[in-house]
């Protein structure tokens, strides 16, 4: 047999009660009794009819629609969530929303509509469609004497300027509005697939009591604006309560001037964005440049070593070379060659005919004819001769010629 | 580089589009020096353009009535 600690048990009806969806969000008629307001602001009454009673909490933070004065014997509806209050050992409802039973009445009707067009999945997330974040023509759907129109019109005109707004003047409220609406959703829509392009269209009304929203939970406008070609903002102008347009709407606006500032972007962004890209966009193209001047030095390096310019510096380096070598070798050849031509002299010298003078031979040169006297026949009896010597010379004269004393040497012998 | 008169027709959404794009391009690289530097004019004179639609942009507002007749909004008001 297992035994439970008491806070067990209650902690388990409680998550048993929190994990039922028809508890977590639910509408109950009943009649209030023990009507109590607390010091701290929280009020606690009790629900009952013929067949049951149960407890209600209605904190401080949560009596935004508290829509009416709660009183013993007063029927009502209310929102809210059925959950156990372990502390207290009882089973409560949390609630969130108090309506008469006669306003209570279109709450329920309100409803219905808005669970049946949930699970048609008109208000899906997924179809909601993005507004473009630069507008450039509105479609604007309100009274043309409200005040909506100017409240939307003049921040439109501060924010971006460079929209253009068209305006479908349409009553908001009474018997005709939703029809009056939901013929301008049409004109614009027509306008938009046959004239030009609409960006968005947005739903305004400048404010007005919860009774005058009855135009904005008709079901025909919804659907409208669910088929709609052009996404719809609503501008319904009630901070708190949803209308089904709301929840139809691709955007929902608490008021037309908050609308006027989800549509547009701040013109001071879009130049700040503009100087931003101007930055980005002449840094990429400076950096393209000096990366293109880098890449072209390395190319022109490389370019220069393998050019027919390098190749012909590159010869005359050789050239310059070996014109260096030529010139050495040359000093080393003039080198031998004056080396040979000192020997030669040196030979030379040998066969030199003051050396033969030495010798005690002389050469003799006849001054009358002129020439050296090599043959007989080259003197005459009387020719006035210059005969030289190692040490000077002799003039005399000839007187006869005759044979040789010495005979001449032949050619073979001297070879 | 010749002028693209479509490039004056666009709206400012279209040319702060291409003007992103021009930037992008150009920043990831790749682009021979040619087509960057189209690139780089192609933005520069985007960003003019865009400027000058920020600096002249006056609000038009018109009236689409329910036969499709487009009015002048200023005509209309009470």
């Amino acid at each position: 047999m297992q035994v439970f600690e008491v806070g067990q048990v209650t902690g388990y009806i409680k998550d048993l009660m929190e994990g039922d969806d028809l508890l977590a969000d639910i509408w109950i008629h009943g009649e209030v009794s023990n009507f109590t307001r607390a010091t701290s602001g929280h009020l606690y009454f009790t629900l009952k009819d013929g067949q049951g009673q149960l407890k209600c909490v209605m904190f401080r933070g949560s009596q935004r629609k508290l829509g009416v004065e709660l009183k013993n014997g007063l029927s009502v509806l209310v929102h809210g969530r059925v959950s156990f209050y372990e502390a207290g050992g009882i089973c409560q409802l949390y609630a969130d929303a108090v309506q008469p039973e006669g306003i209570g009445e279109l709450y329920l009707q309100f409803e219905a509509l808005r669970v049946k067009l949930e699970a048609e999945g008109l208000f899906a997330p997924e179809r909601k469609r993005p507004l473009p974040k630069y507008p450039s023509l509105i479609g604007l759907i309100t009274s043309p004497t409200g005040a909506a129109i100017h409240d939307f019109l003049n921040i439109v005109q501060r924010r971006f300027p460079l929209v253009e707004v068209l305006v479908a003047p349409s009553s908001v409220q009474g018997e005709t509005a939703p029809q009056e609406v939901i013929a301008a959703l049409e004109s614009l829509s027509h306008y938009h697939r046959t004239r030009r392009p609409i960006d968005l269209i947005v739903i305004a009304r400048g404010g007005g009591s919860a009774e005058d929203l009855a135009t904005f939970n008709h079901e025909g406008l919804a659907r409208a604006i669910f088929a709609s070609p052009v996404p719809v903002v609503s501008a319904i102008g009630h901070e708190t309560d949803y209308t089904i347009a709301d929840y139809v709407a691709d955007l929902r606006a608490p008021t037309p001037s908050a609308a006027a500032e989800m549509v547009t972007p701040n013109i001071i962004d879009c130049r700040m964005q503009m100087a931003e890209l101007r930055r980005r966009l002449l840094e990429a193209m400076l950096r393209q440049l000096r990366e293109t001047r880098e890449s072209l030095e390395r190319s022109r390096a490389r370019m220069e070593r393998n050019s027919p310019r390098a190749r012909l510096d590159a010869r005359r380096r050789a050239v310059d070379d070996l014109v260096a070598r030529a010139h050495l070798t040359m000093s080393h050849r003039l080198q031998m060659i004056r080396e040979m031509l000192k020997g030669s002299v040196l030979r030379l010298g040998a066969l030199s005919p003051f050396q033969t003078l030495q010798r005690g031979y002389s050469l003799c040169e006849n001054r009358t004819r002129g020439g050296l006297v090599r043959s007989r026949s080259s003197v005459d009896p009387g020719d006035v001769l210059m005969i030289h010597v190692a040490d000077g010379s002799i003039r005399a004269e000839a007187m006869e010629t005759g044979q040789a004393l010495i005979p001449r040497p032949s050619m073979e012998a001297r070879v | 580089m010749n002028e693209d008169p479509s490039l004056e027709s666009l709206s400012f959404e279209q040319a702060f589009e291409k003007l992103q794009t021009a930037v992008q391009a150009l920043e990831e690289g790749g682009l021979s020096l040619e087509e960057s530097i189209r690139q780089f004019e192609l933005g520069i004179r985007l960003a003019n353009l865009c400027g000058s639609l920020l600096d002249q942009a006056e609000m038009r507002v018109s009236q689409l009535l329910s036969d499709g007749e487009e009015l002048p909004w200023a005509a209309n008001e009470p």
